[in-house]
Parts: structure tokens; C-alpha cells; sequence
């Protein structure tokens, strides 16, 4: 314990790490106002002008105008919104085959007639693609029968998504079983509560990459700095030097990391949800995102398991960052090294394709976080790593590989500080 | 108490450090001394369990100390050539944070840095930071830390350089208190450290022990070979040419008394010297070019 208190207090002290700490929880909160400053309403006042609201504004309006699409989102709201699609689509002469999109449709129309219905449609469209070319219908070619089928349907297009994007044989039949049995646990009919959107979730993902890259930058002199500057050769000759300051340093290390994560994180779900209205974290992310989301998971419990898994993800980066730090003669050295590794998934993202790009893509130390491959878009993707006849969802490999570098790391880092030098 | 040196040599890809070395090295103050390059930092690393040795062993009483592990570094003080300090601990901070490491209470700890901060003048600075300290004082507070836990086995590898003289001789009296019942092995080349409170010495020279023994006996072996004269100043460059000098002082008249090292006397009215462990350091270590 003393040990413990006396390294805590040495990296406390250090002027890099209480700069990053704070920077860790300033910029949690700066990312936690941005999602709601995309919501946007347009509507037309009494005076026929037309008004744009943005952020908090148009949230408030959102959730006052969203009448009765929300809530349980059943088979008869779904009919009913086709119905009122229909009806504004008839006011058209030749009606809307670009949707929305059409130059005849002003905003505000669109805002008045469509915005309410626009994200039960679209999961409508989704779910009826063809499932040979993946190509979803228009909003016109919607059925009210579709809407009726929509549930049904759902399930069927989880299946066929699978096939088309990686073909028929028995590892895809796998990946099918796999995704088939969490979707079944996925509740039915979906809710859905304004103002949620993808922004929210994709800003989550983005808080954790930077947490993490923040926990990767305070990690990296930890080791490093002593033999850098030659303080190990003290150090290393004590008592506790060797295999107790190696094991402790690793659980200070991650003691300030979690300390930090946890209090980002919560900083960060907590002004976001509080700016976008926490009664939408109750929306089903088979709304929110898209229909053949496998998690059975509302936008809250999503946000959990993001924030759950970008914590392992950290760990399992710190602990290879403290390996590297324990490997490295110098703070530059490591440094380089970790940030290569760190950027390693999203390179390897744009360089390869296929099953070899999922596993690569999966098994870094940092793969859990990315801008372009990370847990977040993993978690709501159907990607799956295969080896033989298995299938792996991408999610489960990330964290799997991720605990195992955890459980390599820790004493591979301690060999390396009790390594001795030539 | 007995610190065993077998075979100990390391090797470094074409270059052999230290070679082969044999001491037993019993309580007292040792003294390790060699020109730079000799192998002396080479040799206290593996001491220290620093380094691996190619070849050999350390033993302390018999135990190899890597079988010994954190039984040896809890009776093991060392102070290397060059150490960091972490830039934002004060002196205080800094002996707090190394004892914790060498297994002290913090109530101990606090103990034992009031008693040490006296002794090495830094009571003054002991809120500072140590890395605004000057290098005089750093190496006082390194050599601090090496005393903390009251080691058996104290190493020090160059633990006088930046200290003024004024420091020096108040470090060399506190090591002889110091080192009665304990093993203190002081790696040097500034001799006149050693000199006066090793109870035995060991010489090093391009890896290898060249010499091991007390003052006396080292200094025996260039009896009759250390003298002095004194020259007109005029011949000085020339009579250095020759000579391998010791030292050099102003006399009147133009002339200067000159110490030198010789097989045999130069000058008729050259007188012989007693020898000093600094004669034996010139004899053993001559500078590149010069006579021997």
C-alpha cells in the first residue's frame, strides 16, 4: 500500500499527467454538447415566416410535434404513418418518386408532413430491401402490408444481409445462428422516443477514442521516462524495485486511466443525455440506428456497452502501452511505437478487405476504438471474422482479444522492467 | 558478511568490460580504482544486479544474489555515476518516495531523512525542487538515498565528483563511521578520496583487477621509485618530456620542485619519497605518450 501511494503521488505530480487529466475531462464535456447541437426543426410561424430552431430549441419542438409516433412503434403506427406518407406524397401530381428530395417539397412541408414519420419509413425501407442487390424500395413503394409484415420482416432481413454480404456455406450459416439467436431477444414492437440520433451514439464512440488516446499518452512515460533519464538504476536496486514497483506501477497506471475513463464518460453521458432528453435513451437502437442491430438493447443499455467495452479497450491499450514504455530506451521511442499501434486498426481498416481486414481489424490493442473501425460501429454492424466452419461477431472478437492482451500484457510488462539491461 | 566476486566478466560485442575478476570483498571501505574505461561501472552494475554477467557470479555470504533477489537489495545501497530524479518532487518528496521502495514505514522514512538531510547540508533545500538544485547537491541527495534503509552493502561509483572539497572530507569521515560493520565499495579516480579511509583497495585496468590490497601494500610495490627534485624553471618542458610527473610547485629564484616517478633517479640531488596511492594511480594509469 505504501508503495502504491507513493507512485500514485509521483504520477499525480507530474505536471504532463495532471495537463492530460484535466484536458480528459474538459474535452468529455465539449463532446458531450455536439450532438444536440444538430437537431434542427423548421417550421413556419403565425406570421408565415419560416423559422429554423437548432439545438436545445429544436429538440423541445421535436418531441412536441412527434404526436403519436413514438412510444411503441406497433404494426398500426406503421400503417398509419405509410397512410399519412401516401396522403402527402398524393398532393403532388405524379407523386413523389424522389421522396423528400423532390423540388416540389418545401422544408417546412417536409418538416410538417414527413419529419415525425421520416425514421419509421426509413426502417421500413430498410427492412424491405431486395435480397439479392441489398437495394430498399422508396418511400412511395412502401405498402401498408409492408408495414404489417414489418417485425416478420425484420428477422428475415437480418438473414439475408448476412448472406449477401458474405455469401452461403456453413460458417455464414453460422453467423445467421449466432445473429438469429440475439435477435430474438431483441424487443418487439420497437420504441422509439425523440430526439435520439445516430450523432449521440457515434459521439459516445468518439469520447471513448479519446479517452482512450489520452489514457495511451499518460501511459507511455511511465516506464520509459526512469530509463530515459536513468532513475531506474536508483530505483532498480531497491527493495521493491523490481518485480512490487513493475506490478504496482501497472495498477497505479490503471487506477489514474479508470479514474479518469470513469469520470469523462460519466461527464460525458451525463451533459449529453441531459442536453437530448434522457426519456430517449428508452428507444430501441433497431430504431435509432438500424433494424438489424443483433443487440437486444435500448439506445441507453447501447450507450453502457459502448462505454463498457471502450473501457476494455483502454485497459487493454494501456497494458500494451506500459509494455512497449517497459521495452523502450526513451519517452519518444515509445511514444512513436504506441501511436503506431494505435492508428494500426484504422490503416489496416483502409489496406485490407474481407475476413482478413475483420480479424486484423479486430485483434489490435486499440481495435475497440477507431474513427473508421471501432467497438461503436462494430457493435451495430453485421460483420462477422470467420476461421473453418465459425463464425465470430466482430464485437465478441474485439473484447476477447482485447482481455487476452490485458492478461498478456500485465506480466510481460513486469518481465520487462525486472529484465536486466546489458 | 562477504561479498564473493568468481569469474565475473562481461562482454560487450568486441569489447571485453571487465574480465574475469576475482575479489572477496570483506567489511571496510573498498576502494575500486581505474582510469575511465577501466571497467569499474561495468563491474559495480553487475554488483548491483543491474547488469548480467557473461560469465560468473556475485555472491553476498555465499548465496548467489540473484538467487537472493529482494533479500540482497534490502541490505543493498547504491549510488550509480548517473541517475534522473523525477523533475517535480522536492529533496523530501524524492528520499520519501525511494524509501517506500526500500520498504520503510513512512514514519521510518521520516525518521531517517530529518536525521540525513543535516548530514549532507540539505535541510535547507529540502522543499526544493531537485532539479533546481546545483550538481553538488544532487549527488548529496544520491548519496542520501543510498543511505536510507542503513544497507550492509553500500556501492558508490563516483560519489565525490561535483562535491567541494569542504563536502568531500566531510562525506569521507562519514563513510568511515559508516562502513565499521559494513561492506562500502567506493569506485573512484580521484585517489586522495580512498586514500585515507580505504582498508583495502582494488585496481582495475582495461577490465581486469591489476592490484588488490591495502594502501601500504599497493603503494609498496613503486617504493623507490617516486622522488623529487628541483629544476630551473627553463628545463621544466623538457625534464616533462622525459619524466612521468606527480606534481609540480613554484620555488624561488625561478626554480621548481618537481615530484616524479622514475626507476631510478634523474637529478644528482634528486631525494626519494615516500609513495602515495596517487604515485601508484600515475604509475599503473600513465597518459597516452608518456614515458614510463
Amino acid at each position: 500500500m505504501r508503495v502504491y501511494q507513493a507512485e500514485l503521488k509521483r504520477i499525480l505530480k507530474t505536471r504532463s499527467v495532471q495537463i492530460l487529466l484535466a484536458a480528459a475531462v474538459l474535452l468529455s464535456a465539449v463532446l458531450a454538447y455536439f450532438p444536440c447541437t444538430f437537431a434542427e426543426y423548421v417550421y413556419e410561424d403565425e406570421a408565415g415566416q419560416e423559422v429554423t430552431l437548432t439545438g436545445r430549441k429544436a429538440i423541445r419542438m421535436i418531441q412536441e410535434r412527434q404526436g403519436e409516433y413514438q412510444g411503441e412503434i406497433t404494426e398500426e403506427k406503421l400503417a398509419d404513418a405509410v397512410r399519412q406518407y401516401d396522403g402527402f406524397a398524393s398532393r403532388y401530381e405524379g407523386g413523389l418518386p424522389n421522396g423528400i428530395y423532390d423540388e416540389r417539397v418545401t422544408t417546412v412541408d417536409s418538416y410538417r408532413y414527413v419529419f415525425a414519420i421520416n425514421r419509421l419509413l426509413a426502417r421500413m425501407q430498410e427492412v424491405n430491401a431486395d435480397p439479392h442487390t441489398g437495394i430498399a424500395p422508396g418511400m412511395e413503394d412502401l405498402t401498408e402490408e409492408d408495414a404489417q409484415n414489418f417485425y416478420e420482416q425484420c428477422r428475415q432481413h437480418v438473414r439475408d444481409l448476412i448472406y449477401l454480404e458474405n455469401g452461403h456455406g456453413a460458417k455464414v450459416d453460422s453467423a445467421v445462428a449466432q445473429a438469429e439467436m440475439l435477435y430474438d431477444k431483441v424487443q418487439m414492437p420497437f420504441s422509439y422516443y425523440p430526439y435520439i440520433s445516430t450523432d449521440a451514439i457515434e459521439y459516445t464512440g468518439l469520447c471513448v477514442l479519446f479517452l482512450v488516446l489520452i489514457g495511451m499518452i499518460l501511459m507511455v512515460p511511465l516506464f520509459a521516462s526512469d530509463r530515459q533519464t536513468q532513475a531506474d538504476q536508483i530505483i532498480k536496486c531497491t527493495k521493491y524495485g523490481k518485480l512490487r514497483l513493475a506490478s504496482v506501477r501497472i495498477l497505479t497506471g490503471v487506477t489514474v486511466v479508470t479514474v479518469m475513463y470513469a469520470v469523462g464518460i460519466t461527464l460525458f453521458l451525463l451533459v449529453m443525455n441531459s442536453l437530448i432528453g434522457w426519456e430517449s435513451l428508452k428507444s430501441s437502437v433497431q430504431i435509432t440506428v438500424s433494424a438489424v442491430v443483433f443487440l437486444p438493447v435500448t439506445v441507453g443499455g447501447l450507450e453502457v456497452i459502448i462505454a463498457a467495452a471502450g473501457y476494455i479497450t483502454l485497459i487493454a491499450t494501456v497494458c500494451f502501452t506500459l509494455f512497449l514504455s517497459g521495452r523502450m530506451k526513451s519517452v519518444f521511442a515509445s511514444v512513436v511505437t504506441a501511436f503506431v499501434f494505435f492508428l494500426l486498426p484504422v490503416v489496416c481498416y483502409m489496406i485490407f478487405d474481407g475476413n482478413v481486414r475483420n480479424w486484423i481489424c479486430s485483434i489490435l490493442p486499440s481495435s475497440g476504438t477507431g474513427l473508421i473501425n471501432s467497438f461503436t460501429y462494430a457493435v451495430t454492424d453485421t460483420k462477422f471474422a470467420f476461421i473453418g466452419d465459425q463464425a465470430i461477431w466482430t464485437p465478441y472478437l474485439m473484447m476477447a482479444a482485447a482481455l487476452i492482451e490485458i492478461i498478456l500484457f500485465i506480466p510481460l510488462t513486469v518481465a520487462g522492467w525486472c529484465r536486466k539491461r546489458g | 558478511m562477504e561479498l564473493g566476486i568468481k569469474g565475473l566478466t562481461k562482454q560487450f560485442k568486441d569489447k571485453t568490460a571487465v574480465d574475469h575478476v576475482d575479489l572477496t570483498i570483506t567489511p571496510g571501505v573498498w576502494g575500486l580504482l581505474g582510469a575511465n574505461g577501466a571497467g569499474k561501472t561495468t563491474l559495480m552494475r553487475m554488483i548491483a544486479g543491474l547488469s548480467r554477467p557473461t560469465e560468473g557470479t556475485v555472491t553476498y555470504d555465499g548465496i548467489e544474489i540473484g538467487a537472493l533477489g529482494e533479500k540482497y537489495r534490502d541490505l543493498f545501497g547504491y549510488l550509480p555515476q548517473e541517475f534522473g530524479f523525477y523533475p517535480e518532487f522536492t529533496v523530501w518528496d524524492y528520499l520519501d518516495y525511494i524509501a517506500s521502495l526500500k520498504g520503510m514505514s513512512r514514519k521510518e522514512a521520516a525518521g531517517k531523512i530529518e536525521k540525513l538531510l543535516p548530514v549532507f547540508g540539505l535541510s535547507d533545500v529540502r522543499r526544493k525542487k531537485i532539479t533546481k538544485l546545483s550538481g553538488g547537491t544532487k549527488r548529496r541527495v544520491g548519496i542520501a538515498q543510498a543511505l536510507l534503509n542503513d544497507p550492509e552493502v553500500l556501492i558508490l561509483d563516483e560519489p565525490t565528483s561535483g562535491l567541494d572539497p569542504g563536502e568531500r572530507v566531510k562525506f569521507r569521515n562519514l563513510l568511515s563511521e559508516f562502513a565499521s560493520d559494513r561492506i562500502v565499495l567506493i569506485s573512484t579516480h580521484i585517489v586522495s578520496d580512498v586514500e585515507y579511509i580505504a582498508s583495502r583497495n582494488a585496481v582495475m585496468k582495461e577490465g581486469k583487477i591489476v592490484a588488490e590490497g591495502t594502501t601500504e601494500e599497493l603503494v609498496r610495490e613503486i617504493k623507490h621509485k617516486v622522488w623529487s627534485t628541483v629544476i630551473p624553471e627553463q628545463d621544466l618542458h623538457n625534464f616533462e618530456k622525459k619524466m612521468r610527473i606527480v606534481s609540480i610547485r613554484n620555488e624561488e629564484d625561478q626554480m621548481v620542485s618537481v615530484r616524479y616517478l622514475s626507476e631510478r633517479p634523474v637529478t644528482v640531488d634528486s631525494r626519494e619519497c615516500e609513495p602515495r596511492l596517487e604515485d601508484l594511480y600515475l604509475w599503473l594509469f600513465p597518459e597516452e605518450g608518456e614515458v614510463r
